[in-house]
């Protein structure tokens, strides 16, 4: 096997960590195509690298990508050629003059890269949630149902509620004036909350609904 | 021509339309057995195919199912006599009203189970003190009001009103304008969709699993109670959630929204918005002091 048909025989490779006896043969022969493999490696293990950076953090390719170039030029991958000045049927000085395809591997690498990173950028944030309004409370209720002296309405109403549910509308209304209170104190200290807000209401509601089903 | 039937068809009048020997030997029987005596109801009414329903129970297990038929069929089980059953009835409308006959009555003493069919599109209301209320393929609009009733609905749509002080309630495969309120009862909805579902509880844990629809608002308040929901993978909704001292858990891949002013500078275990999927319904979420979790069901949590 001669170092065009190693080529070859490379490009058509599904896995190319393992190669066929033949290649491996030769390239342990040639160190030019032995260099030429192991350069390959080294580039398809860090198109891995940065692949696992982008899915562990949001840091963007290009801080990997120095490094790579860094590595390229010092093996003379991304230099001008030379010109050649060996016979061309001697034995290949060195895989220099088969660039091109080391390249080509490089090409695909920054292309999928890119298509990447634009697809990142590209990704519009989606439009904010608007907050469900909530339904609209009659004012005299909610002014009902946070005034003191509507408590003491209730605690005569409670009086006539029938034992077996006596119980259960103290302890909720108790904790329905505590929600209210809670929620009072947050709001004064964020004004500016909605679901605060929302929260509040919904305790009012609930205070008026335990005094509607008291009177019934 | 509407039909007025009054109590004293039903209450009580079993013992009265049998003759006296056989009221003497079943008074001598209910005597030995010290149990109380039991009575059946039944009546059944032609209606429209929209009919009113309204029912007030005290305590007992009242279950309305909606039928392909135009009329209204009560079957009902008292405990005792101690309860008195007031029926009327027309085309338009059927109301069962069950009024104690005595102050002071047990639980026992007071039951009163129901089973009762409606045409599917009726306009059903049920209150019930405590006890059960089992609704299930109705169509027609939904109130329901209970202290501590159990409340569990099935393939219901429509405007559905539900209002506990400590029961549960439930909602499985349903859809409509649904608002459920419980001061301390747990709220479930399993498979619950449609414009809008409004559900609020002082202490009650809430827990939603399903898609939330298409286009519709999902609110969820509690305020010292956790809030679970398990959004399956093809659900599509924009969330904002938000826990004062409480703390969110989400393990759904949200894609980030532009926050608001407001809630910049808190973590997202206090303040999450995201968008899941498409967005295409929208999801509010508030707890006080409970702990909101948002996950996906175990067919799966990814987005499609």
């Amino acid at each position: 096997m001669n170092c065009q048909e190693f080529e070859r025989e490379w490009a058509a490779l599904e896995d190319s960590s393992v190669l066929m006896p033949a290649m491996e043969a030769h390239r342990q022969l040639c160190r030019s195509c032995s260099e030429m493999v192991e350069d390959l490696h080294y580039i398809t293990e860090q198109a891995r690298q940065v692949r696992t950076v982008r899915d562990l953090s949001d840091d963007p390719p290009e801080r990997l990508w120095p490094q790579i170039r860094q590595r390229l030029e010092q093996d003379g991958l991304i230099r001008q050629p030379k010109p050649r000045w060996f016979s061309a049927a001697a034995p290949r000085a060195g895989w220099f003059a088969r660039l091109p395809m080391g390249l080509a591997y490089a090409a695909v690498f920054l292309i999928a890269v890119a298509v990447m990173y634009l697809h990142n950028l590209l990704q519009v944030p989606a439009a904010p949630p608007l907050l469900a309004v909530a339904p609209a409370v009659p004012a005299a209720a909610l002014e009902r149902a946070a005034s003191s002296s509507s408590d003491q309405d209730v605690t005569e109403l409670a009086q006539r509620v029938p034992p077996e549910h006596r119980a259960v509308f103290v302890s909720s209304w108790n904790q329905v004036n505590s929600s209210i209170d809670q929620w009072n104190d947050f709001l004064d200290a964020n004004p500016g909350d909605p679901f605060a807000r929302e929260g509040l209401i919904n305790s009012y509601q609930q205070k008026e609904f335990l005094r509607e089903t008291m009177v019934q | 021509m509407r039909t007025v039937l009054r109590s004293a068809t039903f209450t009580g009048g079993f013992w009265r339309r049998r003759g006296a020997g056989w009221a003497c030997l079943a008074a001598a029987l209910c005597l030995s057995l010290t149990v109380a005596s039991a009575e059946t109801i039944k009546k059944k009414f032609p209606t429209t195919a929209s009919p009113s329903f309204l029912l007030r129970n005290y305590i007992g297990t009242v279950s309305v199912k909606g039928w392909e038929h135009n009329e209204i069929d009560i079957q009902g089980q008292s405990a005792s006599d101690a309860m008195e059953v007031i029926i009327m009835g027309g085309e338009q409308k059927v109301s069962v009203q069950a009024h104690p006959r005595r102050e002071g009555l047990s639980p026992q003493e007071a039951r009163l189970d129901f089973e009762i069919h409606v045409p599917r599109n009726a306009t059903v209301r049920v209150d019930s003190e405590r006890g059960e209320i089992i609704i299930e393929n109705l169509d027609g609009g939904l109130t329901i009001g209970g202290i501590s009733t159990a409340v569990a609905l099935s393939k219901v749509s429509g405007n559905i009103t539900i209002n506990t002080v400590d029961g549960a309630i439930r909602m499985q495969s349903s859809q409509g304008h649904i608002k459920a309120e419980s001061i301390s009862g747990d709220l479930t909805f399993l498979q619950v969709s449609g414009p809008e579902l409004r559900a609020s509880t002082n202490s009650g844990r809430i827990r939603y699993e399903g898609d939330f629809g298409q286009a519709g608002t999902y609110v969820l308040n509690s305020y010292s109670s956790p809030i679970d929901i398990l959004a399956s993978a093809n659900a599509s909704f924009d969330l904002a959630a938000r826990a004062v001292q409480g703390m969110i858990e989400s393990n759904l891949p949200f894609r980030p929204t532009p926050l608001g002013n407001p809630f910049r500078r808190l973590s997202p275990g206090k303040f999450l918005q995201g968008r899941f999927n498409n967005g295409d319904s929208t999801v509010e979420v508030t707890s006080y002091s409970g702990t909101i979790r948002v996950q996906g069901t175990r067919t799966g949590a990814g987005p499609q």
